[in-house]
């Protein structure tokens, strides 16, 4: 029973021996480690110390479809030995290209599995006959000559289509975003949610008061004073927004500093403003101003002090916040 | 017996010429990415990490909140994405506490001199910025979901907080960040060195 067992495995090793010998059986393997080392890591995660680090790539599809082709390869010499060279120059081809497109070809390790694996692939020989047996070890050099001339002539004809293809890519750099802001002057995008703005002086110039208009927010329509102006200066300048489930994200600028808004003219949608409206300088006068109450009466130029003001759009502004600081709490 | 004569052969000789020009092959194009003259497309996250720069000069700029979840934990981050970035004088600086025989080390890669980095369709996931900020043809309180100007995928949760900009200009940039991803990245005399206990880019 046991030794029926043992001659049984004893076959399927011989079985396999023969197969594996009479095919590039070393080529392939280094070929499918190359293709796991270089298709793996944009999907995996390293621990290293305290450290997590994964690697999620944009370009994670270059390294799946580098990989895939690599496993083409594999299963191409392995069945069908007799197109040896054309899987060995395409993965040392995607070997090499994986060195640029994808986390340097898994980190090098990779790219040099996989042209070690297409070299093996490409200096492989087919079983001769029994006669060709004893100079084994002579016939290498003396038959390769010949044909390692055209094995450095596809090499070289690799590296020619490998120097093309960045310069093809280079040049098909993306279009300038120019054509996006043209549509977004009247009928703008909807606006997401509210934001604030808060300031110790608000000072705006040019301005114009252009009524109660609606804006989308959200799902919601909602009412807004719209106003223009081509200058917005904002001293101690704070601009608070909910980002994502109730985390906020806070843009300040050190006190005393002056943030300015330029445009030709800034377009601003508000919800409220309240702070105190400043005449000349001398008399303050509390405001409190929303669409359902809103300014009798606006100036071209107006200055108001420890202003809040909440707004769902700022458009077509040139904004500089001198050492400004993201946060997000 | 017929097992020897069914067996293939490497021919060394040749294995050698074809490995050598393709390794050639690989080290010039290993030059070619450390003088910038290629661009290599790899992403790190999962730790927080510093990034300081002398100027940022940016195309397509989008700002949106969202959750982080690279390192299996979850941290709340900005946005900040741009299809186009350059850096001056560019600093990434990661600390690794407690590594095992040697202790606190810090990672630094720095990439020196005008536009020592540069950047396609690169995202962000900011903890904290800052830095002077310049943006041009500005618009605050878009809908995350319906940004246009920075790349393709830079879009956040529909109805929640956006901004976008036409440029964006940082001088003295200083962010602490827990990921970037990049279409590509160019970093130009790259320098990479590990330093001894806590000493990051700022």
């Amino acid at each position: 029973m046991s030794s029926g067992r043992r001659d049984r495995i004893e076959a399927a090793w011989r079985r396999f021996r023969d197969w594996h010998r009479r095919r590039p059986f070393g080529a392939g393997l280094f070929l499918l480690a190359a293709g796991v080392v270089i298709g793996l890591p944009p999907y995996a995660s390293f621990r290293l110390g305290d450290v997590v680090l994964s690697i999620r790539t944009i370009g994670g599809l270059s390294a799946l479809l580098i990989a895939a082709l690599l496993l083409i390869c594999t299963v191409a010499l392995w069945t069908r030995p007799q197109y040896r060279v054309a899987a060995g120059v395409t993965a040392i081809v995607v070997s090499l290209a994986a060195l640029v497109s994808s986390n340097l070809g898994g980190f090098l390790v990779g790219t040099v599995l996989g042209l070690v694996g297409g070299a093996l692939a490409l200096a492989w020989a087919p079983p001769a006959g029994p006669s060709a047996e004893p100079d084994e070890g002579r016939e290498g050099e003396t038959g390769s000559s010949p044909s390692s001339f055209r094995s450095a002539g596809t090499t070289i004809l690799v590296f020619g289509v490998l120097a093309a293809v960045p310069a093809v890519s280079r040049s098909a750099e993306p279009v300038p975003a120019a054509e996006v802001s043209a549509a977004a002057v009247t009928h703008g995008p909807p606006s997401g949610r509210a934001w604030v703005l808060t300031a110790s002086v608000l000072r705006l110039a040019g301005l114009q008061y252009l009524g109660v208009g609606t804006t989308r927010m959200g799902d919601a329509t909602v009412a807004v004073l719209r106003f223009t102006a081509h200058r917005v200066d904002l001293t101690s300048l704070r601009q608070t927004s909910e980002l994502a489930d109730g985390h906020t994200g806070t843009i300040t600028a050190p006190p005393g500093s002056v943030s300015t808004a330029t445009g030709d003219p800034v377009e601003l949608l508000t919800l409220r403003l309240t702070g105190t409206l400043s005449l000349l300088g001398l008399i303050g006068i509390p405001v409190d101003f929303t669409p359902a109450q809103p300014p009798p009466l606006v100036l071209p130029y107006l200055t108001f002090t420890d202003v809040t003001v909440v707004n769902t759009d700022l458009k077509h502004a040139r904004l500089v916040i001198p050492q400004a600081k993201l946060t997000v709490t | 017996m017929k097992r020897s004569e069914s067996r293939g052969r490497i021919r060394w000789g040749r294995f050698a010429g074809v490995l050598g020009l393709a390794l050639a092959g690989a080290a010039s194009l290993v030059t070619g990415l450390s003088q910038g003259a290629l661009a290599a497309s790899f992403a790190v996250s999962g730790s927080s990490f510093q990034v300081s720069a002398d100027q940022l000069v940016g195309e397509g700029f989008v700002l949106y909140g969202d959750v982080d979840r690279g390192s299996g934990a979850a941290h709340v981050v900005a946005v900040g994405a741009f299809r186009k970035a350059t850096l001056d004088n560019f600093c990434q600086s990661i600390f690794l506490p407690k590594v095992p025989l040697v202790g606190d080390t810090t990672l630094v890669l720095t990439s020196g001199g005008p536009g020592g980095m540069a950047a396609t369709d690169i995202v962000l996931g900011i903890a904290s910025l800052t830095g002077d900020l310049t943006l041009t043809d500005t618009q605050i309180g878009i809908d995350a979901g319906q940004l246009t100007k920075g790349p393709a995928d830079a879009k956040g949760q529909p109805g929640a907080f956006g901004m976008q900009a036409g440029t964006a200009t940082i001088g003295r940039l200083r962010q602490v960040a827990w990921s970037t991803n990049a279409q590509t990245l160019r970093l130009k005399n790259l320098a990479v060195s590990l330093r001894s206990g806590k000493n990051e880019c700022f």
